[in-house]
């Protein structure tokens, strides 16, 4: 055995300490220049790290940084459809709740939305909320998180621990960002149009039409059939896991409904303005869910919405309703009809069946905002729930669906087909379904 | 000690390593699993009951072979599954490298004596070399993970 004496033993702990220090003092201080995050922005240097290519697959990093820096008393929260379209620019929102930043992220769950919008309420006490929920939201699905979301990050009252260690050291001292700085040094020539806008929304019309993109290659006829596709499988599966999970839950777990009664309940006590909204998605989304089966599900989820909302006005008598409002459904806006095979023509209203453009969104919030700033959305374009309302909205949905069918029979069979899985690889307009496999 | 007999014993211990190995896997499969028929089908599976497919990039290995579909191509953790492999085989132990035998010699390792080299010292190297590994083990902590999902 080895004999040591104290004094080597102390001066080995000292060089190894030393060193790890060193180590990560470097790399702490590479990621600070380099910020591959665009946390920062201490140095931006003309090919070194001016494009900063890793900000876009890490937007819920991105957008709790954001908040700090902008301070917004207005948000929006919600998926890639808000993230989207919705206009943090819109007329519409309440001074007092400038600046206005949209918070929405791809894949966004309500227990993310909750969070984040906690998150900006303690940077900055917010004015004015729009909750973008998509159907699926309001069920009693397990609540959950994507990968990328870490609360660590995020501030909330009586968070003990400095925004300083638990998430800048944290973050500058990662491998993971290290990686990311290298790829951001290497990536300098590589000139992508940038889709993030400093309010937070994406833009569509960078964001699409990036050369390379599917939508440019498919085209959007294509693009819009190629979503409807994978829409199919992402229900499927979606469907596959809550059945393999069984209805059983912990009975200490919180559901998706939960947390947007958390984030009612939140606005409430904290007396932000909270407007909800079902967005819009176009009528394919709506008739894949139904050829699956799944139609109850869209319905029971606004009775969820509404019923809470309800239950909170009950609790609230002496404050106005929360208000809910509903844009789906079969609509002059929702029932777009998709260009012309063969035609590389675009949607007036939407890039593909789940992602409508900003000018809905627009509409969106003129009837949220209760706005007529010489746009004119369609009359027959949303509907605001309440207890009172619900059921004949509903009755009405499920009777504009009918009719739907009948005008558009090729639309409502290529659906079927969809689902069915006999679909050719391209549509052929002059063909209603054909056989076999693609 | 014979040469005959060196060899029949080396033999033996490298046998014995494989059949402790193969026993911790298939226990770790009951430990991991929810249910005992969950674990089942899993030891199943890795038996081959599910067939056999290769990772695309090691297709061409063993022509005649199906290969996998879909977009994770597993045959670089293959490859580093391997190389980790043989470094819990042969490469030392935490007791080779410190030369730790314990009281009286308990925790000595059976096997000759490893090369000095690779020996732990209180030297400035290993210093050095420790404190690389530990500030990568802090590094690693930390992860920044990616979302790559338009659609919703």
């Amino acid at each position: 055995m080895l004999s040591v004496t104290r004094s080597t033993t102390v001066r080995y702990c000292v060089i190894a300490a030393s060193t790890a220090a060193a180590l990560l003092a470097l790399v702490v201080g590479i990621n600070l220049v380099v910020d591959p995050f665009g946390t920062y922005r201490l140095v931006e240097l003309e090919g070194v790290n001016l494009q900063k290519p890793a900000v876009h697959h890490r937007v819920r990093l991105v957008k709790a940084n954001e908040v700090r820096q902008v301070r917004p008393r207005g948000i929006v929260l919600g998926t890639s459809r808000s993230h989207l379209g919705l206009r943090p620019s819109h007329e519409g929102w309440d001074p007092e709740a400038r600046p206005v930043y949209n918070l929405a992220f791809d894949g966004a769950t309500t227990k993310e939305m909750y969070h984040y919008l906690v998150h900006a309420h303690t940077v900055r006490p917010l004015r004015q909320v729009v909750l973008g929920l998509d159907t699926y939201h309001a069920t009693l699905a397990p609540a959950t998180t994507r990968p990328d979301f870490d609360p660590y990050l995020l501030d909330s009252p009586g968070f003990g621990v400095p925004a300083l260690i638990r998430s800048d050291l944290r973050i500058l001292s990662s491998l993971d960002t290290a990686r990311a700085s290298l790829a951001t040094l290497g990536a300098q020539n590589d000139r992508q149009p940038q889709w993030f806008a400093a309010d937070g929304q994406r833009l569509g019309d960078v964001f699409f039409r990036r050369p390379g993109e599917p939508f440019e290659q498919l085209g959007p006829r294509g693009y819009f059939e190629e979503i409807d596709r994978l829409e199919v499988g992402f229900k499927r599966a979606g469907r596959l896991a809550a059945s393999a999970g069984g209805t059983a839950r912990p009975a200490t777990s919180e559901t998706s409904l939960d947390y947007i009664k958390r984030i009612v309940a939140f606005c409430r006590a904290e007396r932000i303005d909270l407007r909800v909204i079902v967005v819009p998605e176009h009528v394919h989304q709506l008739e894949i869910t139904a050829a699956l089966g799944e139609w109850r599900a869209i319905e029971e989820a606004k009775r969820a919405i509404v019923s809470l909302l309800t239950e909170d006005a009950a609790q609230h008598p002496d404050a106005p309703p929360i208000p809910l409002w509903d844009f789906t459904g079969y609509s002059s806006v929702t029932t777009e009809a998709l260009p012309p095979s063969g035609s590389r023509a675009e949607m007036r209203f939407y890039w593909d069946s789940s992602h409508f453009k900003s000018i809905v969104g627009d509409f969106v919030l003129d009837r949220v905002f209760g706005l007529n700033d010489g746009r004119t959305a369609p009359p027959d374009f949303g509907v605001r729930l309440t207890a009172s309302t619900i059921e004949s909205a509903l009755a009405q949905v499920r009777a504009e669906q009918l009719a739907y069918r009948r005008a558009n029979p090729e639309e409502a069979a290529w659906i079927r087909t969809l689902v069915e899985g006999d679909t050719p690889g391209r549509r052929d307009t002059n063909t209603v379904a054909v056989g076999g496999h693609r | 000690m014979t040469a005959r007999e060196e060899a029949t014993g080396d033999r033996g211990r490298y046998l014995s390593h494989a059949i402790t190995f193969v026993a911790v896997v298939v226990a770790w499969v009951f430990f991991r699993a929810t249910d005992l028929g969950s674990a089942i089908r899993m030891l199943g599976a890795m038996f081959g009951s599910n067939g056999v497919q290769l990772p695309p990039s090691l297709g061409s290995l063993w022509p005649g072979t199906a290969v996998a579909a879909g977009p994770i191509d597993s045959g670089v953790a293959l490859g580093v599954s391997a190389v980790l492999l043989a470094l819990a085989w042969f490469g030392p132990n935490t007791q080779e490298l410190t030369g730790y035998v314990g009281p009286d010699g308990a925790n000595a390792s059976p096997t000759t004596p490893r090369p000095r080299a690779i020996q732990w010292q209180p030297s400035v190297a290993w210093a050095v070399a420790v404190g690389c590994l530990f500030g990568a083990a802090l590094m690693l902590m930390s992860k920044v993970s990616e979302f790559i999902y338009f659609q919703f």
